[in-house]
């Protein structure tokens, strides 16, 4: 009964469009479809049998969707702190033995606690003076002025114009060798302190035994995945809760579940800078590479020394930088639409920033070095997943088919 | 027992024919799924193996700069020869070995000679009324430079620092503790891995649960990415050409003796992460 009046409504709209059409079109285009209003009935049947009409569906509403924000609050048990240690001198050695004694002063002051040192650089570089190196900026600087006037000038002359004004000959500058002053060896540090709240003594420890920049670069949890999993599954239990509190309000029944979105862990890796692991090269073709230098292009023997040939950047040992965080979405076919991004709310003085990954790293906003104030940082914080559920749910229309009334 | 063999040879003869003709005779059609048909839940899988370090690798340089290429090179050998010979004789290490990258000599001009050539080619290709042209230098060597650049991998990790102290104290320079060497490292990678596709498998199984459904199976285990960004160690870069190093080289006098350095290398965590997409009802 139903789909013959639909059947009716959509003959009776087809057969205004068609009036409409045949009435406002020009009549004399080669490419034009006249139809007779006899006609119908066929061109229908026409329609149909391309594919035109879709038959019509039965009623299903839209999914429900709810979403909920799961959180757990938890005290960090752990403290992670980053310092520098550096010294500088003319003669390189001296340098590395100032740093030295630094280092083993900065360890012996912090035995006896626990907890999990690394060094994640040492190096050297050279300091030159920056005032020459300022006043050379300046002379090639100076020289562009002068090489863009010199050309500014000339094409004037070339062109024969003598009304527009030269530019005035600016002073030359020389610039001067700049020989390195001293020499600079540094190595940065990172400490996993536990309890956290060590963090100011440790921070105090580093600063009497001449680590400079010393930070608290933020806290961790020795168990954020249970936390994670904690908050994830609350965030879950309440969508469905939200879901059922509304089907059941609304005198409905809630159905299956269409859709499941989880907001991923922030911290899919060691949270604070870690020592560089170093990878052999070559190892998918099972070689051990050695380091060898890119600018070698020949194979030479110097005693027992080798050189190699450079044929590529595989042939350097890699290093892992292990604790990156990174927020890669998966690359799938069907994958659900992108979860939420984490709020978290600032707590205990600790602010969340927002690194160029696009990924959540917990900073504290204080780098100094007071115990007091530190020793107030590690309070409880907040781990929050969001999880955005999808149902479908019954309705007294559901499996009828809707008819609208023609528009006409 | 000839007649349990050929019992069995019989049955799985049997067994074969029978699944092949009942492979040909049941038109099996493939079934169609609507994609929006198919649900899927995203769960992203951590793991961490902490492990401890078996290598250290240190890189530097010797520089030396004489009258002459032999004399440079002779006194580049002396502190090339003590370098070896400290790391030969230090009982505390259980593997050493040196790589030397690059070996080179090259004739030092004297800096200002080659900055004042350069000057005199700005000028000269800008000359403006009244400013005369300048006549380059011929700049002579001035000394000879020799130079190595090498990386030092050896272990135990702890001895690091002792090794840094005794390089320093023979004469090498831009000394730079590259980092830590995992021998095992594919291995550990592997076990990290398994334990994020095991911890994402336990997640999704525990938040179907809680919304209500349960996990059916797997539909892509392409996405697994570890969470670490690689770089690449190379010894110092040392200027072979012009003035060599001549304006980078500070002239400290002799090297001294340097404290040897405890540095303690403290356990390596190897992570990993993978995105897994789940089937659920």
């Amino acid at each position: 009964m139903s789909s013959a009046v639909t059947r009716a409504g959509k003959y009776a709209a087809l057969w205004i469009g068609t009036s409409l059409f045949a009435a406002c079109s020009p009549q004399n285009g080669t490419d034009q479809v006249t139809l007779d209003l006899g006609d119908i009935e066929d061109y229908y049947d026409f329609l149909e049998e391309r594919g035109d009409i879709v038959e019509p569906v039965p009623f299903e509403p839209e999914p429900l969707f709810v979403s909920a924000v799961g959180k757990v609050q938890a005290k960090p048990d752990i403290a992670v702190i980053t310092a520098k240690i550096s010294a500088e001198d003319k003669n390189e050695s001296r340098a590395v033995d100032e740093m030295g004694q630094i280092i083993n002063a900065v360890q012996t002051a912090l035995a006896g606690r626990d907890i999990e040192t690394g060094f994640t650089a040492i190096n050297s570089s050279r300091e030159f003076d920056q005032r020459c190196r300022n006043e050379n900026s300046f002379a090639r600087q100076r020289h562009n002025q002068i090489r863009g006037d010199y050309y500014f000038n000339k094409r004037l002359n070339d062109k024969g114009d003598t009304e527009t004004k030269r530019r005035d000959p600016k002073p030359r500058v020389a610039q001067q060798v700049c020989f390195a002053q001293k020499i600079k060896v540094s190595t940065n540090m990172v400490i996993r302190i536990e309890p956290a709240d060590a963090a100011g003594d440790v921070l105090r420890a580093l600063s009497d035994a001449g680590a400079e920049n010393s930070r608290l670069y933020g806290y961790d949890f020795a168990n954020y995945d249970a936390l994670y999993q904690e908050a994830a599954a609350k965030a879950v239990t309440l969508a469905r809760e939200k879901a059922n509190v509304v089907a059941r309000k609304a005198g409905g029944t809630l159905g299956d579940i269409e859709s499941f979105s989880v907001s991923a862990p922030e911290r899919t890796g060691r949270f604070g800078p870690q020592p560089n692991v170093i990878r052999p090269a070559n190892r998918y073709r099972g070689e051990d590479g050695s380091v060898i230098d890119r600018y070698v292009g020949e194979n030479e023997n110097y005693g027992t020394r080798r050189r190699e040939n450079v044929t590529g950047r595989e042939q350097y040992d890699e290093i892992i930088v292990t604790a990156r965080k990174t927020n890669r979405s998966p690359a799938v076919a069907f994958a659900p639409p992108p979860p939420p991004q984490l709020a978290f709310a600032q707590e205990a003085s600790t602010q969340i920033i927002r690194g160029w990954d696009g990924s959540v790293q917990e900073a504290v906003g204080t780098t100094n070095t007071n115990a007091l104030s530190i020793s107030l940082l590690s309070g409880p914080q907040t781990i929050s997943v969001t999880a955005q559920l999808g149902y479908t749910y019954d309705t007294p229309l559901n499996g009828k088919i809707i008819i609208l009334p023609d528009e006409g | 027992m000839g007649i349990l063999k050929s019992t069995m040879v019989t049955a799985l003869a049997c067994g074969v024919t029978c699944s092949l003709s009942a492979c040909q005779a049941v038109d099996v059609k493939p079934t169609e799924v609507k994609r929006e048909d198919i649900k899927t839940l995203s769960v992203t899988g951590v793991g961490e193996v902490q492990v401890m370090p078996d290598l250290f690798v240190l890189s530097g340089a010797i520089i030396q700069q004489d009258k002459t290429t032999r004399e440079a090179m002779n006194s580049l050998a002396e502190i090339v020869n003590a370098v070896q010979d400290r790391a030969a004789k230090n009982d505390d290490l259980s593997s050493r070995d040196f790589s030397f990258a690059t070996v080179n000599t090259v004739g030092v001009k004297d800096p200002e000679c080659l900055l004042f050539n350069h000057e005199a080619d700005r000028t000269n290709s800008t000359l403006r009324p009244g400013e005369r042209r300048i006549k380059k230098r011929v700049c002579k060597d001035i000394s000879q430079q020799a130079s190595i650049s090498f990386t030092f991998t050896a272990g135990p990790p702890n001895v690091a620092g002792d090794m840094l102290s005794a390089f320093s104290e023979n004469g090498a320079i831009r000394l730079t503790l590259d980092g830590y060497k995992i021998k095992n490292i594919d291995e550990i990678e592997l076990q990290a891995g398994e334990l994020a596709v095991g911890n994402a498998r336990e997640k999704a199984d525990r938040l179907a649960a809680a919304g209500g459904a349960k996990i059916t199976g797997v539909v892509d285990l392409n996405s697994y990415q570890a969470t670490y960004n690689q770089r690449t160690a190379r010894p110092p870069n040392i200027n072979t050409s012009g003035a060599g190093e001549s304006s980078q080289i500070v002239d400290g006098g002799e090297p001294v003796d340097v404290t040897n350095i405890n540095l303690e290398a403290g356990l390596q965590t190897i992570s990993a992460a993978v995105a897994l997409e789940f089937i659920y009802e």
